[in-house]
């Protein structure tokens, strides 16, 4: 029952332990704690749903073969984020389509401003979300992953700059210009975005 | 070099990661840049830029400028906005199966690895009569072979311990734990009957003291009366150790002795 309930007052790093000794139970509750986490990046990087599903299950697959050798001084979500990432990356790799992985490859033929206009009518930040993924799939990817793993998964600097084998600065630099960036779509989308 | 190359190193600079050539290149590109020098002065040398503005100004008026300005700057508005909203789009809920699937894929499939599998599939097989009937008739071959044969590698194993412990004082007594001469008697007469049983009675019986192994009737009868008499004897000493404990519990003596009751009674045995 604890396990179904993700075991919310207990710590992830407590959990990770628990784990690493082979309890079948902390890792359940492991699995319920960081799903949406580790789904919700695959789906930024996959942008389909179906694919973000079979790829979070890869990287839980992965973390589950790799914790004995996840060092505990180390973040687990930066660790679970870095795996997520490779597995991303291996699934577009396959698709072929990492090079062109930007706004003409969306789909859904529906534009940010069809979507500020029925505004009216859907819950507001449903919406709001969906402008935003539309202003994050019209960003170049670097600036896009840098949202990603910054602004929505809550890397720190460090870590990101560790996980992109990049300098910090580098990782300022692009974030601050990624966030700009993002704030002028988000208003070339809707106008009152913020107000 | 590019304005956004520019920020890159600046902020990398800032933090020392700049060798000199670097820094010269910086250095020129902000003095061409007047965008890039103004943020360079910013940056790195804040008390140069604020001399520049040429007056002394308070210290809340800057804070109070930047909180005015940022109301006003869409820019700003959306920047705060994107701090609440972003954070929300961490997590995506998937669908009620997810969990379930991750761990069919990673505990249960752990479970079918090769050594849960081979481990699982000899806990039914020895559970099984036959197999473990087959088990036991193997093990009975594999022990003769070990010790009842004349050129075993254990062959003089079983006597050495039976001898010791016929001659060890108060070892068979031990083992019975009945305290009593007629229960010691007894065991060593069983005891000793075994030992030499298993490294000579039935080896002979065997190997040919009084069977010729080229006739193989013979020799079966030979190992058949053998080991039929050791399992009369056997059977006959322990009616008897019964019969005897069962008197001294009530109290009474025997009033007849056992039908093996001697050391030497196994001497007589017919092979």
């Amino acid at each position: 029952m604890a396990a179904r309930q993700g075991k919310p007052g207990v710590e992830l790093d407590t959990l990770v332990a628990q784990c690493k000794a082979g309890d079948e139970i902390a890792w359940e509750a492991l699995v319920r704690r960081i799903q949406g986490r580790v789904f919700g990046l695959c789906f930024h990087y996959l942008r389909d749903r179906e694919e973000a599903r079979e790829v979070a299950q890869e990287t839980f697959i992965r973390i589950y073969r790799g914790l004995n050798g996840f060092e505990s001084s180390g973040s687990f979500l930066a660790w679970s984020v870095r795996i997520a990432r490779n597995c991303c990356f291996d699934r577009l790799r396959k698709q072929k389509t990492l090079a062109t992985h930007g706004a003409d490859t969306i789909d859904d033929p529906e534009t940010g401003r069809e979507l500020v206009e029925r505004r009216e009518s859907f819950v507001d930040t449903q919406v709001r979300n969906q402008i935003l993924r539309k202003a994050l799939d019209g960003m170049s990817a670097i600036n896009r992953e840098m949202i990603l793993l910054k602004d929505i998964q809550g890397l720190k600097q460090r870590e990101i700059a560790d996980l992109l084998s990049i300098p910090l600065g580098t990782v300022k630099a692009r974030s601050n210009r990624a966030r700009t960036d993002l704030a002028e779509r988000m208003l070339d989308l809707d106008p009152s975005y913020g107000a | 070099m590019e304005c956004t190359r520019f920020e890159e190193l600046l902020f990398e600079r800032l933090e020392g990661l700049l060798d000199e050539a670097r820094c010269e290149e910086l250095t020129a590109h902000a003095r061409k840049c007047l965008r890039c020098g103004a943020l360079e002065t910013m940056l790195t040398r804040p008390a140069e830029a604020a001399a520049t503005a040429g007056t002394e100004v308070p210290d809340d008026l800057t804070a109070s400028i930047l909180a005015l300005t940022s109301e006003r700057d869409p820019l700003q508005r959306a920047s705060r906005q994107l701090d609440l909203d972003l954070p929300a789009m961490a997590s995506m809920v998937p669908d009620e199966n997810f969990v379930a699937d991750v761990l069919t894929a990673t505990v249960e499939a752990d479970k079918q690895r090769f050594w849960y599998r081979a481990r699982a599939f000899w806990h039914g097989l020895a559970q099984r009569p036959r197999f473990a009937l087959e088990g036991a008739y193997l093990g009975g071959v594999a022990i003769f072979l070990l010790v009842g044969l004349p050129g075993s590698p254990l062959a003089d194993v079983p006597g050495q311990v039976m001898n010791q412990l016929r001659n060890e004082d108060g070892a068979v007594r031990t083992a019975f734990a009945q305290g009593t001469t007629r229960v010691t008697e007894l065991g060593q007469t069983t005891w000793s009957r075994a030992g030499q049983f298993a490294t000579t009675d039935f080896t002979q019986a065997l190997t040919g003291a009084d069977s010729d192994l080229a006739d193989p009737l013979s020799w079966l009868r030979a190992s058949a009366r053998a080991l039929g008499d050791y399992w009369i004897d056997t059977f006959s000493s322990a009616l008897d150790w019964l019969r005897t404990a069962w008197l001294n519990s009530l109290g009474q003596a025997p009033n007849d002795s056992p039908t093996t009751a001697t050391k030497d009674d196994h001497d007589e045995h017919p092979v």
